[in-house]
């Protein structure tokens, strides 16, 4: 009897056969029924040329192939092909709709392994109606070295394909609607091809050739998101050449307005086959829908009746409508048009002399198509968000921190407004463009920026009516970064114009821009001040300045006390223009140098003026102005460019009894963050001035401010303290300045009668030398 | 090791009782399932085994549950294990299906492989005792369309 085969259940028997041979294992199928099921149905193939006793090399291919085909009405779940140097070709077809024995849900097989060992010739991968798993399919197609071509069919499950191949040519998707991600490391790849997708996956090429074409074949565009998938689909594949081919579009598709503020895309061929009728109608509406599509450089149409006669329309209008704006009949009227009568024909070339001659030729039209002869360049646009602003937003610092970093596309950044932020930080890799406006309590700024090349601030009054500029602070910046600061009026009293100044010197050798919209009137810089070195900016604006102002000469004084500006542009008004005048020809009898730094600032300077925004910048010197004084009346702007400063000069700003002199400050106490700032401002701007410094007291919950590591320590030479063991001590100690030498004073009281308690550290020019 | 040492009692098919130790019965899937399923009352009936085919698989689920025996050793009884009549062999490839024991299991299907290898169906079919159940008409066929085998 036959107890083994009548016996041993089906899956056992497969069992047994998956550790055969595959030529062993079909001829199994002649011992009885029972192994012929098993050897019909068997969920596991194993190519295995390895066993040279069994077959030879040659055969291989076609045991393949009778394998594959033989086995049509099972699914197959696991495939190994161990070695086969000579298969050229695998298709993995899972036929399960005909197996009698599955149930419906079942259609997709999961195939859960497939092993290829080395198919070194291995062309064709083609998946139908498997479930292949990412990581699975990536591995398959990356072990194979010479795959030329990879479908996908109606793989349901599969949600991510990354495909990397340095020989892979063409690669077809075929209906995998859960993609939602496709990566390809192909520099091969000549084709993709996407058809029937309802939803395209996100695309990106890591490595691809830029002659890659992909071409996508859409059935029916459903709606507004359908619609937005396929524009979003095609602003992601940027430069590639695409070919669209759409058979119709829902009756409901209603276009959103937006849409056509959007930059239009251009698709290198886009074919438009109506396989129903009755839902097109060739009027703008339709254009409308495609041209919000895209803008296609060959329009490839099938012409029905409807058509015909919606073309005809068209082309006799031609004449009246030479300047229409809308941009489908703009395309139809300056396309070069060819057609086809039948199918496989060549192209012919119509135009509208040989419509005239011949009205008929139109009814013989099978196939129209449209070149854009010129191509549109004010389409190329760059479609990636660049620019994120920021008006009004209640967002604070920690916020914008963490959300920086995400925004990994971001070029400019615009903060107006935003009154939570106090203590930002900017951290990004691609930033090159930042403006922060109007943010009232903003107290520090710190980038950490390394493309930053303009920075644009601009202080506002607070409540208490005080203008700050947030402290800036860069972690990395490129040295070409332009800071530009908008400064607005400058209120009268000598904090304002101190914090401004401090604020230039703490840029230090940053090229900056300042504008000044107006001084108040009556401000007088410190006495003092002339000897410290002032701070120079690229640009200095002054706009407006006529009304506040009495004399010119002071409030030149201040401009320049504050900075020495490179350049230096004004909007005239008349009493400017006259005093502009008046020194310009005084010019010739001051012989001497100057002392007033403004006046060897003019005297030395290369002037340019304009008539009216916009104009050319034209020289004027006095020679011209002695010679025709009425000229200066017509001068909107006046710029004065001195790009060489005097260096002797820039040594006499420093003290004059210069480099020898030592500064000694006897500070005392040392109590709160603000003093301790405020020191902190006063080493800086004594520069490099030889300075000995002593400390009394520091109070232990001192911290230096964040971010404050980043500003330059000044250097002092001697700093003489009281011994004080503890670490933050040393910490604070060396954050407020490095010194040259470091003296510990063991008698305190011996120090205490030298202390002057001078805990509002005077502007820098009382300090007596 | 459980601390206290159970025995189960497994009934084959011919009313043959096995007391065995708990932890040897456990290498059966099935029954390591009933146990856990605390569907165990006193006995547990095993409807599809014989006490001969039994008596084989304890013995080998005994020899592998030794402690300090070498590999070399096992390999050796594995071998002369498996060379058994194909109708023992039949039976143990069953029991081991049911007792869901992939170890057992594997070794026969191994075994059935390595002896169907370098053989003719003819041969097959003496080795293992299996009928012919095709007409002559229908085993001509399945030679046709399997003829890349056949070569």
């Amino acid at each position: 009897m036959d107890k083994t085969s009548a016996e041993l259940p089906t899956e056992i028997l497969h069992q047994i056969l998956s550790l055969l041979p595959t030529k062993t294992a079909a001829r199994t199928a002649l011992l009885s029924k029972s192994w012929l099921k098993a050897c019909s149905t068997k969920p596991h193939l194993c190519f295995d040329i390895s066993d040279p006793v069994e077959y030879r090399a040659h055969e291989f291919l076609r045991i393949v192939d009778n394998t594959l085909e033989s086995i049509f009405y099972c699914p197959i779940v696991e495939v190994e092909i161990v070695d086969a140097p000579k298969l050229l070709s695998f298709e993995y077809v899972n036929k399960g709709d005909s197996a009698p024995y599955l149930s419906s849900d079942n259609l997709h097989i999961c195939l859960r392994t497939i092993e290829i060992g080395t198919c070194q010739n291995l062309k064709r991968v083609e998946f139908v109606k498997v479930t292949v798993e990412y990581w699975d399919l990536f591995k398959i197609i990356q072990k194979l070295h010479s795959v030329k071509e990879l479908i996908l069919h109606y793989c349901r499950y599969l949600r991510k394909i990354k495909i990397s191949s340095s020989t892979l040519e063409v690669c077809s998707i075929v209906q995998c609607d859960l993609v939602e991600e496709a990566i390809f490391d192909t520099p091969k790849l000549l084709s993709l091809a996407f058809s029937d997708q309802d939803r395209l996956p996100s695309l990106s090429f890591e490595r691809a050739p830029s002659q890659c074409r992909v071409s996508i074949r859409i059935d029916i565009l459903w709606d507004v998101q359908h619609l937005m998938n396929l524009r979003r689909f095609l602003v992601e594949l940027g430069d590639q050449v695409v070919d669209l081919t759409l058979s119709t579009f829902s009756k409901s598709l209603i276009i959103p307005r937006g849409i056509y503020h959007l930059p239009t895309l251009e698709v290198e061929h886009l074919e438009l086959s109506y396989s129903d009728i009755t839902t097109a109608t060739y009027s703008s509406y339709n254009y409308d829908v495609i041209f919000a599509i895209c803008l296609p450089k060959i329009l490839t149409l099938q012409c029905d009746k409807k058509l015909r006669k919606f073309l005809r329309q068209q082309w006799l209008k031609k004449r009246e409508n030479r300047f229409i704006k809308c941009t489908w009949k703009k395309y139809l009227i300056n396309a070069e048009i060819e057609y086809k009568k039948r199918n496989g024909e060549d192209w012919m070339t119509l135009d509208r002399k040989i419509l005239v001659a011949d009205p008929h030729i139109i009814e013989e039209i099978y196939t129209i198509r449209f070149k854009q002869i010129q191509r549109n360049e004010k389409n190329k646009y760059s479609y990636i968000p660049r620019r994120v602003e920021f008006v009004k937003a209640e967002i604070d610092d920690v916020v914008l921190f963490e959300l920086i970093p995400k925004l990994h596309f971001i070029k400019e950044l615009i903060l107006h407004y935003c009154k939570y932020l106090k203590n930002i930080r900017i951290s990004s890799a691609t930033l090159e463009v930042c403006s922060i406006e109007s943010c009232v309590c903003l107290v520090q700024a710190t980038f950490d920026v390394p493309k930053l090349l303009f920075l644009v601030v601009k202080p506002m009054q607070d409540f208490g009516e005080r203008i700050t500029l947030p402290c800036l602070s860069f972690e990395s910046a490129s040295s070409q970064c332009r800071i530009y600061i908008k400064y607005g009026d400058l209120p009268s009293d000598a904090e304002h114009i101190i914090d401004l100044r401090r604020s230039l010197v703490e840029l230090n050798d940053k090229v900056a821009d300042l504008t000044l919209v107006s001084i108040s009137k009556g401000l007088r810089a410190t006495s003092g001040v002339d000897h410290f070195p002032s701070t120079e900016v690229e640009n200095l604006i002054l706009t407006y300045c006529d009304w506040s102002i009495t004399t010119y000469s002071s409030y030149l004084n201040d401009v320049f006390w504050i900075c020495w500006p490179k350049n230096l542009t004004v909007h005239c008004g008349n009493k400017f223009r006259k005093f502009v005048c008046q020194q310009l020809l005084k010019k010739c009898w001051w012989r001497r140098p100057s002392k007033c730094s403004w006046k060897e600032y003019f005297i030395n300077a290369q002037i340019d003026c304009m008539k009216r925004g916009g104009d050319d910048w034209m020289t004027l010197d006095w020679k011209m102005l002695a010679s025709n004084p009425r000229i200066i009346e017509e001068i909107r702007i006046i710029r004065f460019n001195h790009t060489q400063r005097k260096e002797i000069k820039k040594e006499s700003y420093i003290l004059s009894p210069s480099s020898k002199c030592r500064i000694s400050i006897y500070y005392g106490d040392l109590w709160d963050e603000e003093k301790y700032i405020d020191l902190r401002r006063s080493l800086i701007e004594l520069r490099d001035q030889v300075v000995e410094l002593r400390l009394f007291c520091i109070y232990i919950g001192l911290r230096g401010a964040s971010g404050i590591d980043h500003i330059p320590i000044p250097e002092v030479v001697n700093l003489i303290l009281t011994p004080y063991y503890s670490t933050t001590y040393f910490d604070i100690i060396f954050s407020i300045c490095w010194p040259k030498s470091l003296t510990f004073q063991e008698d305190i009281r011996k120090i205490a009668i030298l202390v002057h308690q001078q805990h509002e550290l005077p502007q820098l020019g009382n300090i007596r030398h | 090791m459980s601390s206290s040492t159970k025995f189960l009692t497994l009934k084959t098919c011919d009313d043959k009782k096995f007391v065995l130790d708990e932890a040897i019965a456990v290498r059966s899937q099935t029954i390591k399932n009933m146990v856990e399923d605390d569907c165990v009352s006193n006995v547990i009936p095993l409807p599809n085994v014989n006490s001969k085919t039994m008596t084989k698989v304890i013995e080998y689920w005994k020899k592998h549950s030794e402690e300090g025996v070498s590999k070399d050793v096992l390999m050796d009884f594995d071998k002369a294990f498996v060379k058994v009549h194909h109708s023992i062999l039949h039976a143990l490839i069953l029991a081991a299906n049911f007792l869901n024991d992939k170890e057992i299991l594997d070794m026969m299907c191994q075994e059935v492989a390595d002896r169907i290898k370098g053989k003719t169906p003819e041969e097959i079919r003496k080795e293992f005792d299996i009928k012919n159940d095709f007409t002559p008409e229908e085993e001509e066929e399945i030679r046709k369309e399997n003829a890349w085998a056949f070569e």
